[in-house]
């Protein structure tokens, strides 16, 4: 990862805002701003892991989000547009293409948002912030958060020496490689229970939870911290504001229809573009400042 | 210019043939049976979300004796599906996987439960509730196929469960 500036802000300020923006996306179904999200989330994504982002991006979000846009007109028949019909006798509507594509587009921003979120928010920043308030659930959620990835590592470990065994390259059936599949599955099983009471031993005999326990990274609220988490709240509250407002409705059935875009309803979504792309803003701010000092 | 006429006579009585067909297609020749789509307990419901009313008819009548040209061997729901696409309206067929029936779940993008937990389509066949479904309904000439929008499970257009 790159040096980042909107990581080294106080966590609290990084949590909030990825909750907000993932939240947000997630429960506002309305194009303009999915659209705002996806593009902010990748352009941050593209600026934290460079060329490892942009092929995430066209191999992985991309397909994902045209396969959810393919899948939803299959499954849903409403609308009133009819384009043609399935040798089923359903219609395929163009009303349900485009909640496909907008499926789509929330699933793709998601995504890239928690990408964003696993290279800024890391693990010794989610026991700082959690330690000390809810220590037992920050570190379950640490551990359950990390655990995905470390399986994965594990898993071709033990397959690997599994194969070194004999159990490996060669044809075999369905019966024995359902047999090598659960031995390899039995040896993950125990593996990770006896990692977790590891480590939570481990922590325990660190004085994990204690009062007075210091983190092993230190962050201070700063001036600029606060300004940070009022932008939040001032974004988390304008979303609401603009929510209740009615500027952020949009329906697909049985008629595609967009909040009117009022003089205010498109400041409103200019202001959530504007949100979204604060860590970029900070990001092209922190390189400009860089360059100018090093003339 | 002999071949020209003869090419220019050609081309003229293709066009009349296909302008012919296009007639046929608009009123069906031979026996017909006519489809009704009948929504007005709907519209008449305040259940209805306004969304859903915006796209029916303000009467709930979707389809007014739509005549459908008989096939052999025709049954009810095929014809139902002709006499929609014919007037580009949406429905929604679920075909059970376990027993093959097939079951109208909407209609002009009013669905079942649009109304309440009891709503939903029903078939109606000459003017009676028939106990089978619609594919297994053949039609003939002059055939009366209604599909009833009920909020209540029946009692609202005039079905009752024995």
């Amino acid at each position: 990862m790159r040096r980042d500036l909107f990581s080294e802000f106080h966590p609290a300020g990084n949590f909030l805002f990825f909750i907000v923006v993932i939240g947000v996306s997630m429960f506002v179904m309305n194009p303009v701003l999915l659209f705002a999200s996806f593009v902010s989330g990748t352009w941050y994504h593209v600026r934290l892991k460079g060329q490892k982002a942009v092929r995430d991006t066209l191999l992985g979000i991309v397909p994902l989000a045209l396969f959810s846009a393919l899948l939803m007109p299959l499954f849903n028949h409403q609308g009133v547009t009819i384009l043609l019909y399935f040798p089923t006798g359903n219609p395929l509507t163009k009303e349900s293409v485009i909640a496909g594509v907008c499926a789509g587009l929330l699933l793709a921003s998601v995504v890239t948002w928690f990408a964003c979120y696993n290279a800024v928010f890391t693990t010794d920043k989610f026991v700082y912030l959690f330690g000390k308030a809810v220590p037992s659930l920050g570190l379950v959620l640490s551990m359950v958060l990390r655990y995905v990835p470390r399986f994965c590592k594990k898993l071709s470990e033990v397959k690997e020496v599994q194969a070194s065994f004999g159990t490996g390259e060669e044809k075999k059936g369905m019966g024995k490689k359902v047999k090598d599949g659960v031995s390899v599955f039995s040896a993950m099983l125990t593996w990770s229970m006896e990692n977790a009471v590891e480590t939570a031993d481990s922590m325990r005999a660190r004085g994990y939870g204690l009062p007075g326990r210091t983190a092993f990274s230190l962050y201070r609220m700063e001036t600029r911290d606060k300004l940070l988490l009022g932008w939040i709240f001032l974004g988390l509250l304008g979303v609401i504001l603009a929510h209740a407002g009615g500027y952020t409705y949009f329906r697909t059935y049985p008629t595609v229809k967009l909040a009117e875009q009022t003089v205010s309803a498109v400041l409103f979504e200019m202001f959530y573009f504007v949100f979204c792309l604060t860590p970029v803003i900070f990001s092209l701010a922190e390189e400009k400042r860089w360059r100018h000092n090093a003339s | 210019m002999k071949r020209s006429i003869i090419l220019v006579t050609v081309l003229l009585i293709i066009f009349s043939f296909t302008a012919c067909k296009k007639t046929e297609a608009n009123v069906p020749a031979g026996d017909v049976c006519y489809v009704t789509v009948d929504c007005h307990t709907a519209v008449a419901n305040a259940a209805l979300s306004a969304e859903k009313r915006e796209v029916l008819p303000k009467d709930g009548l979707v389809l007014d004796h739509a005549a459908v040209s008989v096939k052999e061997g025709m049954n009810a729901l095929e014809a139902f599906e002709a006499a929609m696409k014919e007037n580009k309206l949406q429905y929604e067929l679920q075909v059970s996987s376990f027993t093959g029936t097939t079951y109208v779940e909407g209609a002009c993008n009013l669905y079942s439960l649009d109304c309440g937990d009891l709503s939903g389509w029903l078939f109606s066949f000459d003017g009676e509730f028939p106990p089978v479904g619609m594919a297994d309904t053949p039609v003939k000439k002059d055939s009366q196929i209604l599909l009833i929008y009920s909020c209540d499970m029946g009692p609202d257009v005039g079905y009752t469960w024995e």
